[in-house]
């Protein structure tokens, strides 16, 4: 099984990833921020299709997502914009998933390593 | 000199023919230096080093507008090319500039080189099957390749490209990928693996080819049924066997399953609204709307912020003058330019398309010996030199 999670920070950013083994994705966040970096939503199913999805939240959310200016060439990070909550991450996804059929599923909600 | 008084110089100039082509008078910017080096790393940056090419796209939308905009049907490539995006935009499918910020919005694709390939025939089903069955999405590459191999491939071996087979193939590009972006790139992991399998190289030497076949094969391994050339299948069979396990498991139940296409809830696509090619016009921008819009970005204060602190001038010596030059005084440094292409020249000259009013200035350095010598446009001086000694009745009789 494969894995797309929303990850949040402490202040509120959201952002999006996919990963096969989610607990090490969550111990390497926190890991970087010094912190309990919480999944909201983990979703998992089918490699491909999580890919996908990844991939249309990256086009189509082109202008929410959070960019760091570079000297040559700006860096598209995986986080949004401020102002766009969880509660609008998780409701494209659901609605991508259900809209275009595809197979992933939520199998853990709020969730950080050290519930293991 | 005022724009006005070259404007009359130029008038003055004697419009006749030259009988003999060395006393032609072209337009030469030059610079008076002895430097070879300068003229050396001028001919690098005129010719592409430091220039922004033309892009494919800027290209097909120039062709698009002479056509639509000028109203100007002479040319039969650019209308064929108008027609072929007509097609597509027919099809709500969209040519946009790579890079571009329309690439979020649906039917929007990049690869112009492909598309330009492509058979009226060709794109009209690529793009209509885009539309039927992925309408919400941008086209990838690997659809135009698909189908230009499948239409040619089934026309060839004079079988019919079923309506049942491209849903079924839409069915499995959704179950198993969600479309052609994601299968695209399993397709080229699985070719990957596959090739430094079989080969034991690191080296990869992706084959276009592998899209369609990769998506037949395993049209096949899910239980579809319709009719497919060999010459299609012939191609590497085995190595749809490095798609991911958890895919080709599915196969092992019901695999018809993953044939059967899902209706997605077709939403209005913006891009009919704003498709720049439809919405084009002869509108203008002023040089200081372009100014504003540039000094404000962070690039361009990053790089004036260097000229500060490497006290960069603006040097007004070092501008470059204009002339005008006889085509006789010129001479071409054999090392700085490259060889004359003859076959290119040829097609400058096309009666079709030569028009004296494209004709580029000539690029020069001046030494102090008087000499003009080119850095850029040799093969515009002499296709002028080669039309003039043609045309002249002194030397016609030579022209066989």
């Amino acid at each position: 099984m494969y894995h797309l999670y929303i990850v949040e920070n402490p202040k509120g950013r959201v952002g999006f990833g996919i990963a096969k083994d989610y607990v090490e994705r969550n111990q390497f966040y926190c890991g970087h921020a010094g912190d309990i970096l919480k999944f909201p939503v983990v979703y998992g199913g089918l490699r491909s299709h999580a890919k996908a999805l990844e991939k249309t939240i990256k086009t189509e959310l082109y202008d929410d997502i959070w960019t760091i200016e570079k000297e040559n060439k700006d860096w598209k990070t995986e986080w949004l914009i401020k102002g766009k909550n969880r509660k609008f991450l998780e409701s494209y996804i659901n609605n991508l998933i259900e809209d275009r059929h595809i197979k992933l599923k939520i199998i853990t909600r709020d969730y950080d390593f050290t519930q293991e | 000199m005022s724009v006005d008084k070259i404007e009359k110089k130029l008038d003055s100039i004697d419009l006749k023919l030259p009988e003999n082509w060395k006393n032609f008078e072209v337009q030469c910017q030059y610079i008076e230096t002895d430097s070879w080096a300068f003229a050396r790393r001028a001919f690098s940056y005129l010719n592409g080093k430091g220039k922004k090419p033309q892009s494919k796209y800027h290209l097909l939308r120039n062709a698009v507008n002479i056509v639509r905009i000028d109203k100007d049907t002479t040319d039969e490539e650019e209308v064929a090319i108008e027609k072929k995006v007509a097609i597509a935009e027919n099809n709500q499918c969209f040519p946009v500039e790579e890079n571009s910020q329309l690439l979020k919005y649906p039917g929007v694709f990049t690869n112009i080189a492909t598309f330009n390939q492509m058979t009226d025939e060709e794109v009209e089903i690529a793009t209509s099957w885009q539309n039927k069955y992925f309408h919400y999405e941008p086209i990838h590459v690997g659809t135009f390749f698909v189908f230009k191999n499948l239409v040619r491939e089934f026309e060839g071996s004079k079988m019919i490209l079923s309506d049942k087979l491209l849903e079924e193939l839409a069915g499995l590009l959704q179950t198993l990928f969600q479309g052609m972006k994601q299968y695209s790139e399993s397709c080229k992991e699985a070719y990957n693996l596959w090739y430094k399998n079989r080969f034991r190289s690191e080296k990869l030497k992706w084959n276009d080819d592998a899209y369609v076949a990769g998506l037949l094969h395993l049209y096949q391994k899910f239980g579809g049924k319709e009719s497919i050339p060999p010459s299609l299948l012939g191609f590497v069979e085995d190595f749809i066997n490095f798609f991911d396990d958890d895919l080709l498991e599915l196969a092992d139940n019901n695999p018809e399953e993953f044939l059967k296409y899902e209706e997605v809830t077709r939403k209005p696509n913006p891009m009919v609204k704003i498709n720049p090619l439809k919405r084009a016009s002869n509108k203008v921008v002023s040089i200081e709307d372009r100014m504003n819009g540039l000094v404000k970005t962070k690039a361009w204060q990053n790089t004036m912020k260097a000229w500060k602190k490497e006290n960069k001038v603006f040097n007004m010596d070092r501008r470059p003058k204009v002339s005008m030059v006889k085509l006789g005084d010129i001479v071409i440094d054999c090392n700085i330019q490259r060889e004359l292409d003859e076959k290119h020249c040829a097609k400058i000259a096309d009666p079709k398309r030569f028009d004296p009013a494209l004709m580029q200035v000539l690029q020069c350095i001046k030494t102090t010996d008087g000499k003009f010598i080119s850095t850029d446009g040799q093969h515009t001086a002499t296709v002028l030199a080669g039309i003039f000694y043609s045309l002249s009745e002194k030397t016609k009789l030579e022209v066989k």
